[in-house]
């Protein structure tokens, strides 16, 4: 169904306007690899050159703000004020499209707040594009999750992201559970397969603490050269390569740039 | 303005084909001109390369510190040769890794071209394999055909990869050395360069009860001819190629060594 919807939206005429995107990541367990997601995502419009901003709720520390700083704010989205900073900026905005990494554990009471609010009222009448990558652990409670995230996925693209941190197999050995789950969520859901990354390379990128794509590039925070291993940047190039080929073919830089105007 | 320096890789996908007897020319090669070249042996289980030239440095590449080891060291140090030996059991994960860290290209940027010594079986399948590492990869390629593993059967004439690979204009044949001189000379303690200076007429012979590492030293004139007319036209052999690789990459040759 999500790629029917992608389709509708091809041929509908532009409206020569950009709606803002928003794109929730989010995980109901941590340690899933949000926030990992969450980054290559930042690189893979960073590629594109699309202007993005970041909301990091991991308030106060900030993983995904060490990493990405210049496009990054810390807030907390249970306090109004910070709801604001988010949602009241999305029109007024120059950039176009926001990610949102969710705390862990908080996807759920962040979408009911959003709901309160009216996010997905505006999301339903058209004002803003919505998208949840709703990161996967391996267990079955996290297979549960998919339920309830379905009621918020009406008007929007969901992605049901599998972080193969540790091997994790999602299950797939069950054919039962696999159909129980996954085949439903299959009618609403694409489905982004977050290969592993060498464990020596994703340590060496967190020592360097710059974004993925710029290890893979031998730069610096200060973008200079830098003297990161051939083989750890060539890892986390080709790892980084193969989750954006699957935003591509998800048609993520169309849905998020739609009704922009060409250059 | 100093050249570029020269990461010779020498494979092979199968075992028993000479990969390590070539790897052992072009290490004595260019030691005879005077270099200090770096080598690599990526046999963990049965290392041989390393036993001929203790310096070697062993690499795991089924373990990222060993392929750290060999392909972080490979474009750097510009001015020093690089020899690798590469097993056939690490033929598929060193030409993935090859691949997926662009290699190529980060060498280059160091001054330092990759040089491909590809030693395939006579069957379609190695040849192949050859073209389409070759094609992929862009970097100088050499084809090295080893008569030890016979001549081209008739069916390979009708495959274009061998046709082509054939045509590649650096082209290396190592003659057919009988078996037991070639078991002598696989002995773990014969220097190629030693046993050359130890051999060459006129040589002193070892006075007796004179201790020796030279265990060739003791052969018969025979013997000992035997090796050397095939040790010095396949030295000949590697100069000649490397030369011309050198002459490609409008390089400064190596001086001609006489052998």
């Amino acid at each position: 169904m999500a790629k029917e919807a992608k389709e509708t939206k091809k041929s509908e005429k532009p409206s020569g306007k950009q709606k803002p995107a928003v794109i929730i990541v989010g995980a109901d367990k941590g340690g899933v690899g949000k926030t990992t997601v969450a980054r290559t995502m930042l690189d893979y419009f960073a590629g594109k050159n699309v202007l993005t901003r970041a909301f990091d709720t991991e308030s106060p520390r900030g993983t995904l703000k060490r990493f990405h700083p210049r496009v990054t704010e810390v807030v907390d989205l249970t306090q109004v004020a910070d709801q604001m900073k988010v949602l009241d900026t999305l029109h007024s905005s120059e950039v176009k499209v926001s990610i949102i990494d969710v705390r862990a554990g908080l996807l759920s009471r962040t979408l009911k707040d959003m709901t309160d609010i009216g996010f997905f009222d505006a999301v339903k009448n058209g004002e803003f594009k919505f998208a949840l990558f709703h990161v996967l652990g391996p267990s079955v409670a996290s297979l549960n999750e998919i339920d309830e995230m379905l009621p918020y996925t009406e008007n929007a693209e969901y992605y049901v992201v599998k972080n193969h941190i540790n091997d994790t197999n999602f299950f797939e050995w069950d054919q039962e559970t696999y159909n129980r789950y996954f085949k439903r969520a299959r009618r609403q859901a694409n489905e982004i397969n977050v290969p592993k990354l060498n464990e020596m390379a994703y340590e060496q990128v967190e020592v360097s603490g710059v974004p993925f794509a710029m290890f893979g590039q031998n730069k610096t925070a200060k973008n200079q050269r830098a003297d990161y291993s051939l083989v750890l940047r060539g890892y986390v190039r080709t790892w980084e390569k193969a989750i954006h080929e699957q935003y591509d073919d998800a048609g993520m830089m169309e849905w998020a740039t739609d009704g922009a105007q060409s250059s | 303005m100093l050249g570029k320096s020269l990461a010779i890789l020498v494979v092979s996908p199968r075992e028993r084909s000479g990969t390590t007897l070539i790897a052992r020319l072009f290490a004595e090669f260019f030691r005879l001109s005077g270099d200090a070249p770096l080598l690599f042996d990526t046999d963990t289980l049965k290392p041989k390369f390393s036993k001929y030239f203790p310096e070697a440095q062993v690499v795991n590449l089924d373990k990222t510190k060993g392929q750290m080891g060999l392909f972080d060291t490979l474009p750097l140090r510009a001015h020093e040769p690089k020899i690798v030996d590469v097993t056939s059991r690490a033929f598929p994960t060193f030409f993935t890794l090859m691949r997926d860290i662009d290699f190529v290209a980060e060498a280059r940027s160091n001054n330092v071209e990759p040089v491909i010594v590809y030693i395939p079986h006579y069957d379609a399948e190695d040849f192949e394999r050859g073209f389409k590492i070759r094609e992929h990869f862009g970097c100088e390629f050499m084809l090295a055909e080893n008569a030890f593993l016979g001549v081209a059967p008739q069916t390979l004439h009708s495959v274009n990869s061998y046709w082509a690979l054939k045509a590649h204009p650096v082209h290396m044949m190592i003659p057919l050395l009988d078996p037991m001189s070639m078991n002598l000379l696989e002995d773990e303690r014969v220097s190629m360069a030693e046993f050359l200076k130890a051999s060459a007429p006129g040589s002193a012979p070892p006075a007796a009860g004179e201790k020796t590492q030279l265990p060739l030293a003791y052969l018969s004139l025979d013997a000992r001819s035997k090796i050397r007319n095939w040790l010095k036209p396949s030295l000949r052999e590697v100069q000649r190629v490397v030369q011309l690789v050198q002459a490609r990459l409008n390089t400064p040759v190596s001086e001609p060594q006489s052998f």
